[in-house]
Formats: structure tokens, C-alpha cells, sequence
């Protein structure tokens, strides 16, 4: 059999795509009047690693555009010629290209070999402008060439970033570029190589496997490990960049199936633990402590393998600067962009699905939020504004929050839009809700549409992604001081709080962020509407529906004080669901129904139960429109 | 038995019973074969789908081609039956009477179905054969799953249902 490139395209797709991103990040952080030898390095390393291997693969559109690139970079890094706004702007636009040609290429579409002919052409006019009369960048890349290419390859002395597969050590090494002891950058923990400062200590530190080699050599000294953090600069990133880089591609798919194999040993364990009380003589405390074990373990399984889907948020987050800088150069303000928690990890379905409605929220708060520099001047405030994305844990859930120091929301403004609109709004409303109203379909206080936002979409479809997520918003906003929008998120999608309920045989599962509470409603506080019942509770009215009709299950009770009412907040829904008891609130895995059937009515999505058994995971919004009419929610705010 | 020549090609087919009559199904497509246990009902199906089980984390759906076919008021016990099977990527669970054999079918031994006069739509009919003087009717299992009528699956699905190819 031949070999079969193919096979690694995949491979060389995302590889790409993280060169990309690492290029782009690279560009925006670059300091033009001092930029930083390492920075420059690792951008170099970064395009030249795309161009070395879509020669490889043939990507030849690709290879040629990145060669001017790196042609470019190459002149940066020796320091021929210096890094100037315009290119930086250009290379970005560039980076741009890029993505759009590895998506072409990833789709098997043809590549205009035109188009990549007028875009190296418009590319070097840009890159020879500003040079001037510098023209030694063609000699130097030419030298270049012949080293570019290697595939696995991470010897080499001055292009250190061609490694395929492995970054690390080329990271640790091109960090020493410029020190005398350029060997030790081969150590297999960057952390420890240079943590001492004799040089003969650190080379056995620098080739020692374990620590405690590196203990014993230089007699007992400090641990590496608490040295390196105690390191500077350069080390420490070394050492990051390092631990960063133990990872290895696994397939999602793979990652789902043993997380369902967990799932099921878990049941299994508990089915275990019941048979276990059945047992009646002198085995069964025996047993029970095994059992006890097994479930310890079952349970550590559960946890880390659940933690494999985990990534940091700075997945999203990192597309931000590049976002900040364009909409804030569009819109012509100043914005500087503070990132916060970058590494609190989140489920990798939801990172993916984070990205657009956060990036509405950025830019709407760039456009809507900060002022223009000259009238921040007036306002005694500095010209440029703050948007802070931050993101952190609490509980099972995480918080996003995108806030920034501009006008805020003009209370006045959304009140008079509502009016006009014909909602009824009125003006003793406290804050938060006039606040909510933005997120209604068409809502746009902007005075006038620019090309970020401002055309009334957005804001309600922001709402409905989050709220998709089983997530929600609040927005905090003081006028004069700027707003903050909080979006609340659960940890993962695969995990679910719920309620469990029961209704005759069957057992539904209510979510449990949905849930006000739950009652067990007295005759009083049934009343009726042409003989549909509502319940009155302290003064709010909720319709009821009753689980066992719509889930067409025979129950004894159905009656509404004969069972318990959950009552649930869904979207701008608010009603009572009447199931015969509560069975207690647990945490489930969450199944897709629609895998091997059809959509139903009413529901999300089932799980397993202890006992093996599937319940199904209500859909309140779906559930509620099953509902005839659903009368007026609340009586009097 | 037959007697297979060299040159001819035996498709196997696992047989089942549905009251008195027995049918066949590419064997390829049985996933796995496994006794009838209690099922988590679903609302507003049809009354030939039962629910849907836990088969070993996934959530599969459970027909019973006893009601779907026969129209019988069928018992559940021990002996019943559940034959899950795969098509493409969609596990379903289906309910017959009891599974007879396996046998192996050349294509001249594999006759048409008449257009019409069965009760058993000829819409998910592959054909009949004999075995032993019994006629065993061969189930197309994908075109019976894939179809509307069986509401397995939803109707934006069911538009985009590819032509279905007879298995033999």
C-alpha cells in the first residue's frame, strides 16, 4: 500500500488552524517600538510550520502566501527592518486569508490560483512601501528555503519551529536563544533546566528524568519544581508552554463513548449495591464494603473522565483582541480589552457554542457601551475605554461576564423604544426589568445603525442561544459608569440538575434551574377561569399542567391538591406542572432521544436512572405550549 | 438444505415469528438479540411503540411488529423476544414472537412478492422464499424503519429519506 497522505490532513487542518491562531495572538500582542525577540520568534516558527507542511500536503496556495508572510517576519526577526502598524494590519488581513484558504482546501474546493497571484502581489506591494530602500529580505529567504520543509524534524540549529508533533523542547530552546548555554534547552522538563544558576548543576538538572535527580546532584537544593515558579520570566513561560504541550489528540467521538461506558458502570455498581441489601448472613457487610470501593472508584473514573471534555475558556476568549481591535478601529474609539480567568474550563460543547453570542455581547458593548474618545475626554474620563471579559466558577455553574466603562443603558431611551413599540412597559419598573426588554425581538436603542450593530437583531438571539444552553443573562448598568452583562452557564451539557418526579409508574425529570418551588397546593388557592384552574400563589396566578395528561400516563391522583405542583420559570413562562409526588433532586447524564427517534413533544432528552430505567428530561418551553392559552402570568408586579 | 454451488452467492437471513407466520431479516442488520423487559412509555406514540429502553447507555426505541403487523392484542412474559437492529447509524428494538433460525438464501431461491393481497405492506417486502415448506416473508428492515408510517423517526428526516435499496 502506498501511503496515503490523506490520513493526516486532518491532522494538518488543526494544526494549522492553531498555527493561525498563534500567529494572529502573536501579531496583536507584538509591541512595535519594542517588540519582544521571543514573541517574533515564535510568530516566524508559526508560519514558517504552515508553509513547511502545506508543501508537504500540496497546499500550495497556502505555502505561497505564507512564504511572503514569513519572508516578512524573517526581515522583523533578524531585525532588517522594524514591525510597523501597517504591516501588522496587513499580516492580519492576511491571517484572515488564510483561514479562508485552509476552509477551502479542508471543503476540497478549488483554489483562483488568480486570486492567490493578486493577493501575493497586493501583499508585497504593502510589505515594499513602507520598507523603503530595504531589499536584503530577498537573499535572507532565499537562504531560508532549503531548511523549511522538515517534517518531524527539530534539530535544527536557527529554524526551530518545524516539529510536526512536538513543540515543546523548540519552545524551551528558542527561549535560551541568545544565552551560552543553548544544550540545556533539551531537558525534559524545561522547568528544571535552568533553575540553578551553576552551570554544572543545571546540565545534570537539565537532563535528569525524575526529580529527584536533580535533588540529589545538587545536594539537596530546593525542590525544581518550587524553584521554577520562582523563576523568571522567560523560564516560566518555558515551563507553561511545556505542560501545556503533554496533550494528545483524541477524537470527541471516543471521548463520548467512554463517558457513556462510565455512565453505565456506575448503574451497574449501583444495581450491585442494591442486590448487596438482599444478601442476609454474614457476607453482606463484606460485600457492602466493596461495594463501597467500587463506588468510590467508579466515581473517580466518572469524574476525570467527564474532566477530558473540559477546556479552558481562553479557547473562546482568545478570538477577543483581534475582535476589540477591528470593531474598535471601525467604530474609531480607543478599547483596551482586559481578559480575566482565562483558564476556568468549561465543556467543550459549549466553548464552541459560546463564541458567536459572546462576541455579539463584545462588540455591541464596544459600539453601544463605550463613548467615543473625545466625548470621554468630556467626561473626564480616559480616552480609552475597558472592556472586561471575565470568566469564573461558582457552584456546578460558570460565569461569564463582559463588562465595560462606558455610558451604560439609558433607562429614558428603552423605556420610550418600548412605548413605541407598543409594549407595556411603565415608568416605575424597576431596573432590571427595563433592562430585560433589550433582549426582546426587533429592540434597538441605537440612534443610528452602524456597520457593528444597532439593527435590532441580536440581542433576542443571544437570549436564546444562552437560553438553549440551559444558561441566562442579567445585566447590571449604571448610566455614566458603563454596564455589565453576567451570563450564567452550567459546567457541562452533558450533566443536568433535575428534579425527579413521579407520575404513576413513570419518572420525568424537571430541571432544576426552571424550578421556583414546589407546593402542594390547598383547595383555597385553586381558582378558576371558565373552569380551567389556576393556582394563587401569594397573590400570582399559574396555569397548571397536569404531567400525567400530557404525558398520557393513568394516575390515581389528578387532582390538583392531591398531587405536588413544581412550579417552573421558563423563559417569560411561568407555570405549575402537577405530578403525584417527588422522588428528590439529582444530577443526570444527559441522553439524546432523537439519536434513534423522533422529537417528542415536551421533552428534551432522557437519562438513565439508577435502577437502569429511562426518564425522560421534561422541555418546559415545548411543554407549556401545549397549553391551550396560557392566561395573564402575574396579577400585579 | 440447499445445496449452495461455487459460483453463487448465499445471503443469510435470521427468521422470527410473528404469530403463525415466520419472516426473515438480513442478519447483517441484527445487532443483538434479547428478552422483552419493562420500557419507559413516550407520549403520543403510536400504540405499536412501546418506548424506549437503556441498551447499554443508549436510548433506544422499542416497535412491536406484533401490534404494527398482526393487529394483536400480544402478551409479554418471559419467552418474548426483542431483536434490536442497526441501520446506519439508528438502533431499534423490535418485538416478535420468538426467533427460529438462521438460513441461507440464494438470490434465484429469493422470489418477488405479489404487488398486493398480503396484509403485510409490500412496501417493506424484499421478497418470499421456502424453506421446508414453509414460506418465509424477508422484511426490508431499512425501508421499514426509514418509513413515515413506523414514525420513528421525525418528518424533516423522513423528507430527506434517501431510495431505499432492497438489501438483496
Amino acid at each position: 500500500m502506498s501511503l496515503d497522505l490523506s490520513q493526516f490532513h486532518q491532522v494538518f487542518f488543526e494544526e494549522s488552524q492553531e498555527h493561525l491562531d498563534t500567529l494572529e495572538n502573536g501579531l496583536m500582542s507584538l509591541d512595535i517600538d519594542a517588540p519582544d525577540m521571543e514573541l517574533l520568534n515564535s510568530i516566524f516558527r508559526a508560519a514558517h510550520s504552515i508553509k513547511g507542511s502545506s508543501g508537504v500536503f500540496g497546499f500550495s496556495a497556502l505555502g505561497q502566501i505564507t512564504h511572503v508572510l514569513e519572508n516578512q517576519l524573517d526581515d522583523w526577526r533578524k531585525e532588517v527592518r522594524r514591525p510597523v502598524t501597517e504591516h501588522i494590519d496587513e499580516m492580519l488581513a492576511v491571517v484572515d486569508d488564510l483561514r479562508a484558504l485552509l476552509a477551502s482546501y479542508q471543503a476540497g474546493e478549488e483554489i483562483d490560483d488568480a486570486w492567490v497571484g493578486e493577493r501575493i502581489e497586493s501583499m508585497e506591494a504593502v510589505f515594499k512601501v513602507a520598507a523603503g530602500a530595504q531589499t536584503s529580505a530577498a537573499p535572507a529567504a532565499a537562504a531560508k528555503e532549503e531548511s523549511g520543509f522538515g517534517f518531524f524534524d527539530d534539530e535544527e540549529e536557527d529554524d526551530t519551529g518545524f516539529g510536526f508533533f512536538d513543540e515543546s523542547e523548540e519552545t524551551a530552546y528558542s527561549g535560551n536563544d541568545d544565552q551560552d548555554h543553548d544544550h540545556e534547552g533539551y531537558g525534559f522538563f524545561a522547568a528544571q533546566t535552568e533553575a540553578t544558576p551553576e552551570p554544572n548543576e543545571a546540565n545534570t538538572e537539565a537532563y535528569g528524568f525524575f526529580d529527584q535527580t536533580g535533588d540529589a546532584s545538587s545536594g539537596g537544593a530546593k525542590r525544581p519544581t518550587a524553584v521554577a515558579s520562582s523563576s523568571a520570566k522567560p523560564q516560566t513561560a518555558a515551563a507553561a508552554n511545556s505542560a501545556a504541550n503533554q496533550s494528545i489528540r483524541v477524537n470527541v467521538d471516543k471521548v463520548d463513548s467512554l463517558i457513556n461506558l462510565v455512565g453505565e458502570l456506575v448503574i451497574t455498581q449501583s444495581m450491585l449495591a442494591m442486590m448487596g441489601k438482599d444478601i442476609s448472613n454474614i457476607r453482606q457487610e463484606k460485600f457492602e464494603a466493596v461495594v463501597e470501593e467500587l463506588q468510590r472508584n467508579t466515581r473517580e473514573i466518572q469524574e476525570s473522565v467527564m474532566s477530558i471534555r473540559m477546556l479552558p475558556v481562553s479557547f473562546v476568549f482568545n478570538r477577543f483582541p483581534r475582535v476589540v481591535r477591528d470593531t474598535a478601529s471601525k467604530l474609531g474609539k480607543k478599547v483596551e480589552l482586559v481578559i480575566e480567568g482565562g483558564d476556568t474550563e468549561i465543556d467543550k460543547g459549549l466553548v464552541e457554542k459560546l463564541a458567536d453570542p459572546l462576541t455579539h455581547l463584545v462588540r455591541n458593548s464596544i459600539d453601544h457601551g463605550i463613548e467615543t474618545p473625545e466625548k470621554r475626554k468630556q467626561l473626564g474620563k480616559p480616552e480609552t475605554g475597558i472592556v472586561r471579559l471575565s470568566a469564573s466558577q461558582q457552584g456546578g455553574n460558570i460565569v461569564l461576564s463582559i463588562m465595560d466603562d462606558g455610558g451604560g443603558l439609558s433607562r429614558q431611551r428603552i423605556l420610550s423604544k418600548a412605548r413605541e413599540r407598543g409594549m407595556p412597559v411603565d415608568d416605575n419598573m424597576p431596573d432590571h426589568k427595563v433592562w430585560q426588554l433589550i433582549f426582546e425581538a426587533g429592540f434597538s436603542t441605537a440612534e443610528q445603525v452602524t456597520d457593528v450593530s444597532g439593527r435590532g437583531v441580536g440581542m433576542d438571539v443571544v437570549k436564546k442561544n444562552l437560553t438553549s444552553l440551559g444558561g441566562r443573562i442579567d445585566i447590571e448598568s449604571v448610566q455614566g459608569f458603563g454596564t455589565t452583562l453576567k451570563l450564567m452557564l452550567p459546567l457541562t451539557l452533558a450533566i443536568l440538575d433535575g428534579m425527579a418526579v413521579a407520575v404513576g409508574t413513570e419518572t420525568y425529570i424537571v430541571p432544576l434551574a426552571s424550578i421556583v418551588e414546589s407546593i402542594q397546593p390547598s383547595k383555597q388557592e385553586i381558582k378558576t377561569i371558565s373552569g380551567d384552574e389556576l393556582l394563587d400563589v401569594r397573590g400570582h396566578y399559574w396555569p397548571v399542567v397536569r404531567l400525567h395528561k400530557a404525558m398520557q400516563v393513568d394516575t390515581e391522583q389528578q387532582k390538583l391538591h392531591q398531587g405536588i405542583v413544581v412550579l417552573v420559570e421558563s423563559g417569560k413562562q411561568r407555570f405549575g406542572i402537577l405530578a403525584d409526588r417527588l422522588i428528590g433532586q439529582q444530577q443526570v447524564v444527559i441522553k439524546s432521544i432523537e439519536q434513534h427517534y423522533k422529537r417528542i413533544d415536551g421533552v428534551a432528552g432522557a437519562t438513565i436512572m439508577g435502577d437502569g430505567h429511562i426518564a425522560l428530561i421534561l422541555d418546559l418551553a415545548s411543554l407549556a405550549k401545549g397549553m391551550k392559552e396560557i392566561p395573564a402570568m402575574e396579577a400585579a408586579s | 438444505m440447499t445445496v449452495q454451488t461455487d459460483n453463487e452467492v448465499r445471503y443469510e437471513f435470521l427468521t422470527f415469528a410473528l404469530g403463525e407466520e415466520i419472516y426473515g431479516m438480513d442478519i447483517m442488520q441484527v445487532k443483538e438479540i434479547r428478552g422483552y423487559e419493562a420500557v419507559t412509555r413516550i407520549a403520543n406514540a403510536p400504540p405499536f411503540i412501546k418506548g424506549v429502553i437503556n441498551l447499554r447507555g443508549e436510548v433506544v426505541p422499542i416497535v412491536d411488529l406484533r401490534i404494527k403487523f398482526l393487529d394483536a392484542t400480544p402478551v409479554y412474559n418471559e419467552f418474548t423476544i426483542v431483536i434490536v437492529v442497526q441501520v446506519h447509524d439508528r438502533l431499534v428494538g423490535m418485538v416478535v414472537d420468538g426467533v427460529s433460525d438462521v438460513i441461507g438464501l440464494t438470490r434465484d431461491e429469493i422470489k418477488p412478492s405479489p404487488d398486493f393481497g398480503v396484509a403485510f405492506d409490500s412496501r417493506f417486502l424484499s421478497g418470499l422464499a421456502s424453506q421446508e415448506e414453509q414460506m418465509i416473508i424477508l422484511v426490508n428492515i431499512e425501508a421499514l424503519i426509514s418509513s413515515n408510517e413506523l414514525g420513528l423517526i421525525g418528518e424533516d428526516a423522513a423528507a430527506l429519506k434517501e431510495a431505499v435499496d432492497s438489501q438483496v
